[in-house]
């Protein structure tokens, strides 16, 4: 259950890239926090800028890339403009990332022992025995069967959700208070995708660290987080407690967003429902709100952009229309 | 959570308990002795070490021992590769040019390895215009053809080193530079060094530069590893897969260099023994005596072959993408 103490604040952020066509606004305006032992989902369709938040946290943006604008907070701490060499020692004890692609994100040529002893070296300065005991210890809390075994064997050797939760123990090898997990279950089936988000929850519950969990399939936020935040062409659109903003979202876009997830009970003689459109070019963003052209209820107003406005008692929305309800689902 | 066993539980099959884990190198290892081509050429590469190491002591006459009763013979049972014009035995010859090859062939090839790992991996790493130096640098030297280019440094540096001896001599004392012999292999590897370096610094250079993207390398960064922690721990590792290909193969080609010079006469000279040298002096009688040029020709070939030999199925072996084994 959250504690209540803010752990991560984000305020205002803005994110910029360098590119070919100028300089283009990844993230613009992000605004959210997540306490300590709370889960905080970001969701949103692909390139709306999810990842991006959270290399912006950990301070890991390409170098065409920089936060414009806004602040960072871990644990009062400032994040924005703190040089490299702080960052890394934050980076594992404060705050750890956990990849989408295990695979990809491990050194092919590394056992998966040293790899996750690098970090117990690294920051807690653990060597020889000792740090191969803590080791094959996270290698069990996170469900490896035979860890003393399995310390031995290089990525290739393991199945998908072993290998993400191998992932998973080196990200907490230093007990960070703050994980990001980027799309954890995206790459995993459905089965595995349950054992790993019950191994989120755990974690959570046994280190009380807070959890800011990206992904774009709204049924894992509606099982694991305590606070969603929907993201669009970069912008927040919503946000608030998962169960209101689940139930009874504001923003067309959550609605639409939501619309499009299945119900065996109801769906199986309709045609699909989509949102109509593309996302849009990020370098070419009209003025306003960037969902207008593929808004169901846009209007003139929609040419100014709308700030995050409250729609209920935790809830806000970035839209003019609220209080239309765009989709009735009952 | 259910509790776990540990590895040496009775209960667990044992293929399990005893499968040992494959690595990247073990893998390779095994593979690569099972390409019939790589072991023959490794067996003829050891063979071939060992004789260059012995030769002194093996070859049944001196190098320069000149027996005027056995002149112009064929191979035979008292000089198995034949002798020449002037009587010396062509197989103790031909030892010494051994000798040469694979000194020459590991020495430059080390030199190679150092300077091509170095330039390779500190423009990427070092960034902005040092990279575009050293992108300069070695675009420059690919554009030459290597050999050309090495026996143009050969011949402009050996009367340069020739005129320097003289005064260094008079200068020091030291016996070392009236000595021909160490002009001959400095000049050769010298040039040789200079030259063959840039492809490999550039397959080192492009190594680091596609796995500086990797996920992996993020990866560690967002456990907090410093840029030093990544490239030795790292980056290093897994480009030396390419660079023991690239250099197990290029010993060949090395070899076939330094026979080249000295074929030419701007590499290794009387005294100094060369295989390129012996073909040059057998080619003018090679009508009537082909044996002069025919076994250091094929000696040269032999081991040029054992090393490529080896360096394609190394480069089989440590190909990851071969999954089927």
């Amino acid at each position: 259950m959250p504690s209540g103490r803010a752990l991560l604040e984000v305020r205002d952020l803005c994110v910029e890239f360098d590119t070919q066509r100028g300089v283009v606004r990844a993230i613009d305006g992000l605004s959210f926090s997540c306490a300590a032992g709370q889960i905080t989902g970001i969701v949103g369709e692909s390139g709306c800028g999810k990842s991006t938040t959270a290399l912006a946290i950990m301070g890991l943006l390409p170098a065409q890339g920089r936060v414009a604008r806004g602040s960072l907070h871990l644990d009062g701490t400032q994040l924005t403009g703190l040089p490299e060499r702080e960052l890394r020692r934050l980076r594992g004890p404060a705050m750890a990332m956990v990849f989408q692609d295990a695979l990809a994100a491990l050194d092919p040529t590394m056992r998966v022992g040293a790899q996750l002893i690098e970090p117990l070296n690294l920051h807690l300065g653990l060597r020889g025995e000792a740090a191969r005991r803590r080791a094959i210890e996270l290698l069990e809390r996170v469900g490896i069967p035979s860890p003393d075994l399995r310390i031995d064997s290089y990525p290739h050797e393991f199945s998908g959700g072993m290998r993400q939760r191998v992932m998973i123990a080196i990200a907490l090898a230093c007990s960070p208070t703050l994980l990001i997990a980027d799309e954890p279950t995206t790459a995993l089936d459905v089965t595995i995708q349950r054992q790993i988000l019950e191994l989120l929850l755990e974690l959570r519950d046994e280190t009380g660290a807070g959890i800011v969990l990206i992904t774009h399939d709204v049924g894992v936020v509606a099982e694991t987080c305590d606070q969603v935040v929907v993201m669009y062409a970069g912008r927040e659109v919503e946000c608030g407690p998962a169960q209101p903003v689940l139930t009874r979202p504001r923003h067309p876009y959550t609605q639409g967003l939501l619309a499009c997830s299945l119900d065996l009970a109801h769906d199986r003689e309709r045609p699909l429902d989509a949102i109509p459109g593309l996302p849009p070019e990020l370098s070419t963003l009209p003025p306003g709100c960037p969902f207008q052209p593929r808004c169901p209820v846009s209007m003139a107003k929609c040419n100014d952009t709308p700030g995050m406005m409250p729609v209920g008692p935790a809830q806000q929305a970035a839209c003019w229309a609220i209080g239309e309800e765009a989709y009735d689902h009952g | 959570m259910t509790s776990h066993r540990t590895g040496s539980d009775p209960a667990l099959p044992a293929a399990v308990r005893t499968a040992p884990p494959r690595s990247l190198w073990g893998d390779a290892r095994r593979t690569f002795f099972k390409n019939r081509m790589g072991v023959f050429g490794l067996v003829i590469a050891v063979l071939i070490v060992l004789i260059a190491i012995a030769a002194p002591w093996i070859a049944p006459y001196g190098y320069s021992e000149q027996d005027w009763s056995a002149i112009r013979q064929g191979p035979s049972a008292e000089h198995w590769m034949g002798t020449d014009a002037v009587g010396r035995d062509l197989f103790s010859r031909v030892l010494m040019g051994i000798r040469t090859a694979v000194l020459m062939g590991f020495v430059v090839s080390t030199a190679t390895v150092l300077i091509g790992v170095l330039m390779g991996s500190l423009g990427p790493l070092l960034g902005g215009r040092i990279d575009a130096l050293v992108v300069w640098i070695m675009d420059g030297l690919l554009n030459f053809p290597a050999f050309w280019l090495a026996a143009f440094v050969a011949v402009i540096t050996k009367p340069a080193v020739a005129t320097l001896a003289q005064p260094m001599y008079e200068a020091t004392g030291w016996a070392i530079f009236e000595n021909t012999l160490v002009f001959d292999y400095s000049v050769v590897f010298l040039c040789l060094s200079l030259v063959w370096w840039a492809p490999l610094g550039r397959l080192v250079r492009g190594q680091v530069l596609t796995l500086r993207e990797q996920e992996f390398i993020l990866a560690q960064r967002a456990i907090g590893a410093s840029p030093w922690w990544i490239t030795t721990r790292h980056l290093a590792p897994n480009v030396m897969g390419q660079v023991i290909v690239q250099v197990s193969t290029g010993i060949g080609t090395l070899m076939l260099a330094e026979s080249a010079l000295s074929f030419l006469g701007i590499g290794i000279q009387p005294p100094g023994a060369s295989l390129g040298n012996l073909i040059y002096t057998g080619m003018t009688s090679w009508r009537a005596e082909p044996h002069l040029v025919l076994m250091p020709g094929l000696t040269l070939s032999v081991i040029i072959l054992a090393f490529v030999f080896i360096g394609d199925a190394l480069s089989d072996a440590l190909n990851p993408r071969v999954r089927d084994r």
